[in-house]
Protein backbone atom coordinates (compact mmCIF):
# COMPACT_ATOMS: atom_id res chain seq x y z
CA UNK A 1 0.00 0.00 0.00
CA UNK A 2 1.15 3.49 -0.88
CA UNK A 3 1.73 6.52 1.79
CA UNK A 4 -0.22 8.68 2.59
CA UNK A 5 1.97 11.72 4.49
CA UNK A 6 -0.03 14.16 6.82
CA UNK A 7 0.41 16.24 9.49
CA UNK A 8 -1.66 16.43 12.72
CA UNK A 9 -1.46 19.56 14.38
CA UNK A 10 -2.76 19.47 18.39
CA UNK A 11 -4.90 22.95 18.68
CA UNK A 12 -4.82 22.15 22.39
CA UNK A 13 -0.85 22.80 23.16
CA UNK A 14 -0.12 25.19 20.35
CA UNK A 15 0.61 28.39 21.93
CA UNK A 16 1.26 30.94 18.81
CA UNK A 17 4.88 31.03 19.28
CA UNK A 18 5.82 30.65 15.46
CA UNK A 19 8.57 28.79 16.20
CA UNK A 20 7.76 26.22 13.33
CA UNK A 21 7.02 29.64 11.01
CA UNK A 22 11.13 30.55 11.82
CA UNK A 23 12.26 26.82 11.23
CA UNK A 24 10.78 26.44 8.42
CA UNK A 25 12.17 29.68 7.05
CA UNK A 26 15.66 28.80 8.08
CA UNK A 27 15.33 25.24 6.60
CA UNK A 28 14.25 26.22 3.28
CA UNK A 29 16.05 29.58 2.65
CA UNK A 30 13.18 31.56 2.13
CA UNK A 31 13.55 35.39 1.01
CA UNK A 32 12.68 37.54 2.89
CA UNK A 33 8.61 38.21 2.78
CA UNK A 34 8.30 34.58 2.00
CA UNK A 35 6.51 32.18 4.46
CA UNK A 36 5.63 28.66 3.75
CA UNK A 37 3.61 28.14 7.15
CA UNK A 38 2.52 30.80 9.40
CA UNK A 39 0.36 31.02 12.31
CA UNK A 40 -2.80 32.43 12.06
CA UNK A 41 -4.56 34.08 15.30
CA UNK A 42 -8.42 33.09 14.80
CA UNK A 43 -11.06 35.52 15.32
CA UNK A 44 -9.12 38.99 14.65
CA UNK A 45 -7.45 40.32 12.01
CA UNK A 46 -3.70 40.69 12.29
CA UNK A 47 -1.68 37.93 14.78
CA UNK A 48 -1.26 38.19 18.68
CA UNK A 49 -4.53 40.21 19.17
CA UNK A 50 -7.42 38.60 21.92
CA UNK A 51 -10.70 38.02 20.47
CA UNK A 52 -14.24 38.31 21.98
CA UNK A 53 -15.02 41.09 24.29
CA UNK A 54 -13.34 41.88 27.73
CA UNK A 55 -13.18 40.15 30.40
CA UNK A 56 -14.23 36.91 28.05
CA UNK A 57 -11.10 37.38 25.56
CA UNK A 58 -9.03 34.48 24.44
CA UNK A 59 -6.55 33.78 21.99
CA UNK A 60 -6.68 31.07 19.59
CA UNK A 61 -4.01 30.25 16.80
CA UNK A 62 -3.76 27.89 13.64
CA UNK A 63 -0.67 27.31 12.18
CA UNK A 64 -1.33 27.24 8.53
CA UNK A 65 0.23 25.80 5.13
CA UNK A 66 0.03 24.09 2.55
CA UNK A 67 -2.40 21.49 3.13
CA UNK A 68 -1.29 18.81 0.98
CA UNK A 69 -4.78 17.83 -0.39
CA UNK A 70 -5.57 14.50 -2.08
CA UNK A 71 -8.36 16.23 -4.24
CA UNK A 72 -5.71 19.18 -5.02
CA UNK A 73 -7.20 21.09 -7.45
CA UNK A 74 -4.00 23.04 -7.88
CA UNK A 75 -2.26 19.90 -9.64
CA UNK A 76 -4.84 19.36 -12.16
CA UNK A 77 -4.66 22.94 -13.54
CA UNK A 78 -0.92 23.63 -13.38
CA UNK A 79 -0.03 24.42 -17.07
CA UNK A 80 3.44 23.96 -16.64
CA UNK A 81 3.59 21.10 -14.85
CA UNK A 82 5.54 22.72 -11.80
CA UNK A 83 2.87 21.58 -9.30
CA UNK A 84 2.76 17.63 -8.67
CA UNK A 85 1.40 15.16 -6.38
CA UNK A 86 3.82 12.70 -5.33
CA UNK A 87 2.67 9.10 -4.45
CA UNK A 88 3.08 9.17 -1.25
CA UNK A 89 0.47 12.11 -0.88
CA UNK A 90 2.89 15.38 -1.25
CA UNK A 91 2.45 18.24 -3.29
CA UNK A 92 5.26 19.82 -4.43
CA UNK A 93 5.78 22.92 -6.17
CA UNK A 94 8.68 23.20 -8.21
CA UNK A 95 10.20 26.75 -8.99
CA UNK A 96 12.13 25.89 -11.89
CA UNK A 97 8.99 24.78 -13.96
CA UNK A 98 6.93 27.38 -12.24
CA UNK A 99 5.83 30.03 -14.99
CA UNK A 100 4.28 32.54 -12.40
CA UNK A 101 0.33 32.21 -13.97
CA UNK A 102 -1.16 32.14 -10.45
CA UNK A 103 -3.36 29.30 -11.13
CA UNK A 104 -2.58 27.08 -8.68
CA UNK A 105 -3.58 30.32 -6.19
CA UNK A 106 -6.63 31.16 -7.49
CA UNK A 107 -7.44 27.58 -7.28
CA UNK A 108 -6.37 26.46 -4.00
CA UNK A 109 -9.54 26.26 -1.58
CA UNK A 110 -7.21 28.53 0.99
CA UNK A 111 -5.85 31.58 1.41
CA UNK A 112 -2.64 32.29 2.22
CA UNK A 113 -0.41 28.71 1.75
CA UNK A 114 1.09 30.03 -1.59
CA UNK A 115 3.05 33.02 -1.56
CA UNK A 116 4.06 34.65 -4.80
CA UNK A 117 7.49 35.51 -4.75
CA UNK A 118 8.40 39.12 -5.62
CA UNK A 119 10.36 40.80 -8.85
CA UNK A 120 13.26 40.26 -6.78
CA UNK A 121 14.11 38.55 -4.04
CA UNK A 122 15.97 39.81 -0.52
CA UNK A 123 17.54 37.65 2.06
CA UNK A 124 18.36 38.93 5.32
CA UNK A 125 21.50 37.17 5.87
CA UNK A 126 24.50 37.20 2.89
CA UNK A 127 24.25 33.07 3.23
CA UNK A 128 21.56 30.41 2.07
CA UNK A 129 20.47 28.77 4.85
CA UNK A 130 18.88 25.48 5.85
CA UNK A 131 19.30 21.95 4.11
CA UNK A 132 16.62 22.38 1.31
CA UNK A 133 18.60 22.42 -2.15
CA UNK A 134 15.75 24.40 -3.99
CA UNK A 135 16.98 27.73 -5.90
CA UNK A 136 14.12 30.43 -5.25
CA UNK A 137 13.29 32.39 -8.08
CA UNK A 138 11.43 35.84 -8.47
CA UNK A 139 7.99 36.25 -10.22
CA UNK A 140 6.67 32.04 -9.60
CA UNK A 141 4.24 30.87 -6.72
CA UNK A 142 6.12 28.99 -3.61
CA UNK A 143 4.78 26.59 -0.84
CA UNK A 144 5.39 23.91 1.67
CA UNK A 145 6.24 20.95 0.45
CA UNK A 146 6.47 19.21 3.88
CA UNK A 147 10.16 18.97 3.55
CA UNK A 148 10.39 16.61 1.11
CA UNK A 149 14.24 16.57 1.54
CA UNK A 150 14.24 15.78 4.76
CA UNK A 151 11.79 13.12 4.14
CA UNK A 152 14.46 11.65 1.42
CA UNK A 153 16.61 11.16 4.51
CA UNK A 154 14.63 9.69 6.45
CA UNK A 155 14.24 12.58 8.72
CA UNK A 156 10.89 14.65 9.53
CA UNK A 157 9.64 18.16 8.67
CA UNK A 158 11.40 21.19 10.27
CA UNK A 159 8.79 22.82 11.92
CA UNK A 160 7.80 18.97 13.42
CA UNK A 161 11.07 18.66 14.71
CA UNK A 162 11.21 22.13 16.08
CA UNK A 163 8.07 22.53 17.36
CA UNK A 164 8.52 23.50 21.62
CA UNK A 165 5.46 22.40 22.54
CA UNK A 166 5.25 19.10 20.31
CA UNK A 167 1.99 20.07 18.58
CA UNK A 168 3.05 18.51 15.23
CA UNK A 169 2.63 14.93 14.38
CA UNK A 170 4.12 13.76 10.90
CA UNK A 171 3.35 10.16 9.44
CA UNK A 172 1.48 7.62 7.48
CA UNK A 173 -2.30 7.54 7.27
CA UNK A 174 -2.23 4.22 5.75
CA UNK A 175 0.14 2.31 8.33
CA UNK A 176 -2.96 2.13 11.12
CA UNK A 177 0.28 1.79 13.53
CA UNK A 178 1.55 4.89 12.79
CA UNK A 179 0.97 8.01 15.45
CA UNK A 180 -1.07 9.82 13.23
CA UNK A 181 -3.66 7.21 12.56
CA UNK A 182 -3.59 6.38 16.85
CA UNK A 183 -4.01 10.28 17.34
CA UNK A 184 -6.96 10.34 14.65
CA UNK A 185 -8.77 7.54 16.08
CA UNK A 186 -8.41 8.83 19.53
CA UNK A 187 -9.11 12.67 19.48
CA UNK A 188 -11.75 14.61 17.77
CA UNK A 189 -10.35 16.11 15.05
CA UNK A 190 -11.08 18.84 12.12
CA UNK A 191 -9.60 19.18 8.37
CA UNK A 192 -10.09 22.72 7.17
CA UNK A 193 -13.17 23.46 4.74
CA UNK A 194 -14.10 19.88 4.05
CA UNK A 195 -17.21 21.38 2.03
CA UNK A 196 -14.78 22.09 -0.50
CA UNK A 197 -14.11 18.28 -1.16
CA UNK A 198 -10.41 18.77 -1.42
CA UNK A 199 -9.75 16.21 1.64
CA UNK A 200 -6.85 18.47 2.99
CA UNK A 201 -3.80 16.19 4.40
CA UNK A 202 -3.39 18.56 7.35
CA UNK A 203 -5.58 16.95 10.83
CA UNK A 204 -6.44 19.52 13.54
CA UNK A 205 -6.76 18.05 16.84
CA UNK A 206 -9.11 19.85 19.03
CA UNK B 1 -17.59 18.01 11.00
CA UNK B 2 -19.74 16.16 8.05
CA UNK B 3 -21.23 18.88 5.83
CA UNK B 4 -24.36 17.72 4.18
CA UNK B 5 -23.01 19.39 0.79
CA UNK B 6 -19.64 18.24 -0.39
CA UNK B 7 -18.62 20.77 -3.63
CA UNK B 8 -16.48 18.94 -6.95
CA UNK B 9 -12.94 21.04 -6.16
CA UNK B 10 -12.37 20.98 -9.93
CA UNK B 11 -15.05 22.13 -10.99
CA UNK B 12 -14.96 25.16 -8.89
CA UNK B 13 -11.13 25.40 -10.13
CA UNK B 14 -12.24 25.21 -13.60
CA UNK B 15 -15.37 27.58 -13.12
CA UNK B 16 -12.97 29.85 -11.33
CA UNK B 17 -10.22 29.98 -14.46
CA UNK B 18 -12.62 29.80 -16.83
CA UNK B 19 -13.23 33.47 -15.42
CA UNK B 20 -9.64 34.65 -14.90
CA UNK B 21 -8.78 33.79 -18.86
CA UNK B 22 -12.01 35.63 -19.68
CA UNK B 23 -10.19 38.62 -17.56
CA UNK B 24 -7.27 38.24 -19.07
CA UNK B 25 -8.32 37.89 -23.07
CA UNK B 26 -10.10 41.47 -21.95
CA UNK B 27 -7.28 42.95 -20.68
CA UNK B 28 -5.38 41.92 -24.34
CA UNK B 29 -8.35 42.78 -26.01
CA UNK B 30 -8.54 46.87 -24.85
CA UNK B 31 -4.86 46.79 -25.31
CA UNK B 32 -4.85 45.61 -29.25
CA UNK B 33 -8.10 47.68 -29.37
CA UNK B 34 -6.02 51.14 -28.01
CA UNK B 35 -3.41 50.14 -30.63
CA UNK B 36 -5.11 49.83 -33.62
CA UNK B 37 -5.55 53.57 -35.34
CA UNK B 38 -8.30 55.23 -32.90
CA UNK B 39 -11.41 55.10 -34.06
CA UNK B 40 -14.87 56.80 -32.30
CA UNK B 41 -15.31 53.05 -30.18
CA UNK B 42 -12.42 54.16 -28.60
CA UNK B 43 -13.09 57.63 -28.32
CA UNK B 44 -16.74 56.86 -26.95
CA UNK B 45 -14.95 54.40 -24.19
CA UNK B 46 -12.35 56.77 -23.02
CA UNK B 47 -15.53 59.24 -22.81
CA UNK B 48 -17.67 57.25 -20.30
CA UNK B 49 -14.75 55.64 -18.34
CA UNK B 50 -15.35 52.26 -19.70
CA UNK B 51 -11.97 51.68 -20.82
CA UNK B 52 -10.86 51.93 -16.64
CA UNK B 53 -13.65 50.72 -14.97
CA UNK B 54 -13.26 47.38 -17.03
CA UNK B 55 -10.00 47.06 -16.64
CA UNK B 56 -10.50 47.62 -13.36
CA UNK B 57 -13.00 44.45 -12.77
CA UNK B 58 -10.42 42.69 -15.51
CA UNK B 59 -7.63 42.12 -13.40
CA UNK B 60 -9.42 42.27 -9.99
CA UNK B 61 -7.56 38.39 -10.00
CA UNK B 62 -4.49 40.08 -9.61
CA UNK B 63 -5.68 40.82 -5.92
CA UNK B 64 -2.80 42.84 -4.77
CA UNK B 65 -0.73 43.10 -7.80
CA UNK B 66 -3.91 45.00 -8.89
CA UNK B 67 -1.86 48.34 -7.58
CA UNK B 68 0.82 47.82 -9.88
CA UNK B 69 -1.46 48.73 -12.72
CA UNK B 70 -3.69 51.36 -11.05
CA UNK B 71 -1.72 54.40 -11.80
CA UNK B 72 -1.89 53.28 -15.27
CA UNK B 73 -5.58 52.70 -15.47
CA UNK B 74 -5.85 56.10 -13.72
CA UNK B 75 -4.62 57.78 -16.34
CA UNK B 76 -6.94 56.38 -18.79
CA UNK B 77 -9.64 57.02 -16.54
CA UNK B 78 -7.79 60.97 -17.05
CA UNK B 79 -8.29 60.94 -20.80
CA UNK B 80 -11.98 61.16 -20.99
CA UNK B 81 -11.89 64.68 -22.64
CA UNK B 82 -9.17 63.08 -25.72
CA UNK B 83 -11.52 63.81 -28.23
CA UNK B 84 -10.83 61.87 -31.49
CA UNK B 85 -8.58 64.43 -34.19
CA UNK B 86 -6.28 64.47 -30.71
CA UNK B 87 -5.68 60.80 -30.66
CA UNK B 88 -5.12 60.59 -34.05
CA UNK B 89 -2.42 63.28 -34.52
CA UNK B 90 -1.10 61.57 -31.75
CA UNK B 91 -1.37 58.23 -32.80
CA UNK B 92 0.10 59.57 -36.74
CA UNK B 93 3.23 61.46 -34.70
CA UNK B 94 4.32 58.35 -32.43
CA UNK B 95 3.37 55.36 -35.06
CA UNK B 96 2.45 57.30 -38.47
CA UNK B 97 4.45 58.05 -41.35
CA UNK B 98 6.62 60.40 -39.93
CA UNK B 99 10.70 60.12 -40.21
CA UNK B 100 10.97 59.81 -35.91
CA UNK B 101 8.29 57.58 -35.77
CA UNK B 102 8.17 54.35 -33.83
CA UNK B 103 7.27 51.06 -35.36
CA UNK B 104 4.62 49.00 -34.03
CA UNK B 105 5.61 46.25 -35.76
CA UNK B 106 7.75 43.05 -34.40
CA UNK B 107 10.04 42.97 -37.52
CA UNK B 108 11.55 46.27 -36.91
CA UNK B 109 13.11 45.23 -33.48
CA UNK B 110 14.46 42.02 -34.86
CA UNK B 111 16.63 43.49 -38.14
CA UNK B 112 19.05 45.30 -36.66
CA UNK B 113 20.60 41.89 -35.15
CA UNK B 114 20.26 39.99 -38.56
CA UNK B 115 22.44 39.76 -41.95
CA UNK B 116 19.49 39.85 -44.30
CA UNK B 117 16.47 41.52 -42.57
CA UNK B 118 13.89 40.79 -45.37
CA UNK B 119 14.72 37.46 -45.53
CA UNK B 120 14.18 37.28 -41.24
CA UNK B 121 10.87 39.23 -42.58
CA UNK B 122 9.14 37.36 -44.52
CA UNK B 123 10.07 34.37 -42.29
CA UNK B 124 8.38 36.10 -39.45
CA UNK B 125 5.49 37.07 -41.27
CA UNK B 126 5.56 33.19 -42.55
CA UNK B 127 6.23 31.85 -38.62
CA UNK B 128 3.03 34.03 -37.81
CA UNK B 129 0.70 33.17 -40.06
CA UNK B 130 1.44 29.44 -39.73
CA UNK B 131 0.59 29.81 -35.45
CA UNK B 132 -2.56 32.19 -36.29
CA UNK B 133 -3.06 29.36 -39.55
CA UNK B 134 -3.32 26.71 -36.76
CA UNK B 135 -6.32 28.75 -34.84
CA UNK B 136 -8.29 29.34 -38.03
CA UNK B 137 -7.39 33.07 -37.95
CA UNK B 138 -6.07 35.07 -41.33
CA UNK B 139 -4.91 38.34 -40.10
CA UNK B 140 -5.18 41.37 -42.77
CA UNK B 141 -2.01 40.76 -45.24
CA UNK B 142 1.07 42.47 -43.99
CA UNK B 143 -0.67 43.20 -40.51
CA UNK B 144 1.11 39.53 -39.36
CA UNK B 145 2.93 41.20 -36.97
CA UNK B 146 1.80 43.96 -35.85
CA UNK B 147 1.39 45.24 -32.37
CA UNK B 148 -2.52 45.10 -32.54
CA UNK B 149 -3.41 42.11 -34.33
CA UNK B 150 -0.56 40.07 -31.91
CA UNK B 151 -2.91 41.71 -28.38
CA UNK B 152 -5.32 40.39 -30.39
CA UNK B 153 -4.24 36.99 -31.19
CA UNK B 154 -3.60 36.63 -27.58
CA UNK B 155 -6.93 37.45 -26.68
CA UNK B 156 -8.66 35.08 -29.16
CA UNK B 157 -6.37 32.46 -27.24
CA UNK B 158 -7.67 33.42 -24.13
CA UNK B 159 -11.05 33.08 -25.25
CA UNK B 160 -10.61 29.92 -26.75
CA UNK B 161 -8.88 29.32 -22.99
CA UNK B 162 -12.06 30.29 -21.21
CA UNK B 163 -14.35 27.46 -23.44
CA UNK B 164 -12.08 25.04 -22.80
CA UNK B 165 -12.15 25.43 -18.77
CA UNK B 166 -15.97 25.75 -18.77
CA UNK B 167 -15.80 22.39 -20.61
CA UNK B 168 -13.99 21.14 -18.30
CA UNK B 169 -11.51 20.07 -20.69
CA UNK B 170 -8.38 21.01 -18.41
CA UNK B 171 -5.44 19.55 -20.76
CA UNK B 172 -6.29 21.43 -23.89
CA UNK B 173 -6.96 24.04 -21.20
CA UNK B 174 -3.40 23.61 -19.88
CA UNK B 175 -2.00 23.32 -23.52
CA UNK B 176 -3.75 26.92 -24.76
CA UNK B 177 -2.28 28.34 -21.60
CA UNK B 178 2.03 27.29 -22.61
CA UNK B 179 0.82 28.34 -25.92
CA UNK B 180 0.25 32.02 -24.80
CA UNK B 181 3.32 31.98 -22.85
CA UNK B 182 5.33 30.45 -25.44
CA UNK B 183 3.63 33.64 -27.81
CA UNK B 184 4.33 35.81 -25.24
CA UNK B 185 8.62 34.07 -25.24
CA UNK B 186 8.80 33.72 -29.08
CA UNK B 187 6.81 37.33 -30.28
CA UNK B 188 5.17 39.81 -28.51
CA UNK B 189 7.84 39.62 -25.34
CA UNK B 190 10.84 39.95 -27.42
CA UNK B 191 9.63 43.36 -28.55
CA UNK B 192 7.13 45.06 -26.62
CA UNK B 193 9.72 46.16 -23.49
CA UNK B 194 11.81 48.23 -26.30
CA UNK B 195 8.54 49.24 -28.07
CA UNK B 196 7.15 50.60 -24.46
CA UNK B 197 9.87 52.40 -23.30
CA UNK B 198 10.59 53.81 -26.57
CA UNK B 199 6.65 55.25 -26.63
CA UNK B 200 7.26 56.14 -23.14
CA UNK B 201 10.21 58.56 -23.59
CA UNK B 202 9.59 59.45 -26.78
CA UNK B 203 5.71 60.96 -26.11
CA UNK B 204 4.73 63.73 -24.56
CA UNK B 205 2.20 62.56 -22.03
CA UNK B 206 -0.49 61.38 -24.34
CA UNK B 207 -3.35 58.18 -24.33
CA UNK B 208 -0.28 56.59 -25.85
CA UNK B 209 2.44 57.25 -23.12
CA UNK B 210 0.03 56.00 -20.31
CA UNK B 211 -1.08 52.84 -22.88
CA UNK B 212 2.15 51.36 -23.05
CA UNK B 213 2.97 51.59 -19.65
CA UNK B 214 -0.07 49.70 -18.90
CA UNK B 215 0.80 47.10 -21.92
CA UNK B 216 4.44 47.04 -20.23
CA UNK B 217 3.47 46.15 -16.61
CA UNK B 218 0.89 43.75 -17.87
CA UNK B 219 3.31 41.88 -20.42
CA UNK B 220 5.62 42.14 -17.38
CA UNK B 221 2.90 40.24 -15.07
CA UNK B 222 2.10 37.68 -17.63
CA UNK B 223 5.16 36.79 -18.58
CA UNK B 224 6.91 35.31 -14.71
CA UNK B 225 9.95 34.27 -14.26
CA UNK B 226 12.70 35.28 -17.14
CA UNK B 227 10.83 38.74 -17.96
CA UNK B 228 13.27 39.85 -20.58
CA UNK B 229 15.05 43.43 -20.59
CA UNK B 230 14.75 46.31 -23.12
CA UNK B 231 16.92 45.42 -25.59
CA UNK B 232 18.20 49.00 -26.22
Amino acid sequence: MTKRYVMVIDLQVCTGCNTCSVACKQENNLPEGVWWTQVVTLGVNGNDSPAGEYPNLFMDYLPLGCQHCANAPCVEVCPSSATTRTEDGLVIQDPTLCGGCRYCMLVCPFTGVRVFAGETLRYSLPFPTGDNPIVHRPSTVEKCNFCAHRLARGLLPACVEACPMVARTFGDLNDPNSEVSELLRTRPHFQLLVEKGADPSTFYLT
Amino acid sequence: MNPSVVSDPLQNAFGILAQVAEDRGRVYRWLSLGFYAPDEVLVEALRQGAVKQELIQATAWLGMDQRRLLDCLDGLGARADTSLPQLQDAYESLFGKSVARIPAREAAYLWRSVTHPVEVSSELNRALINIYGQYGLKPRPDAEDSLPVELEFLAYLCQLERQTWQAGTSKTARELRRQERAFLTDHLGRWLPEFCQRVEEGARPSFYSVLSALALRWLKLEYGPGYPSPLS
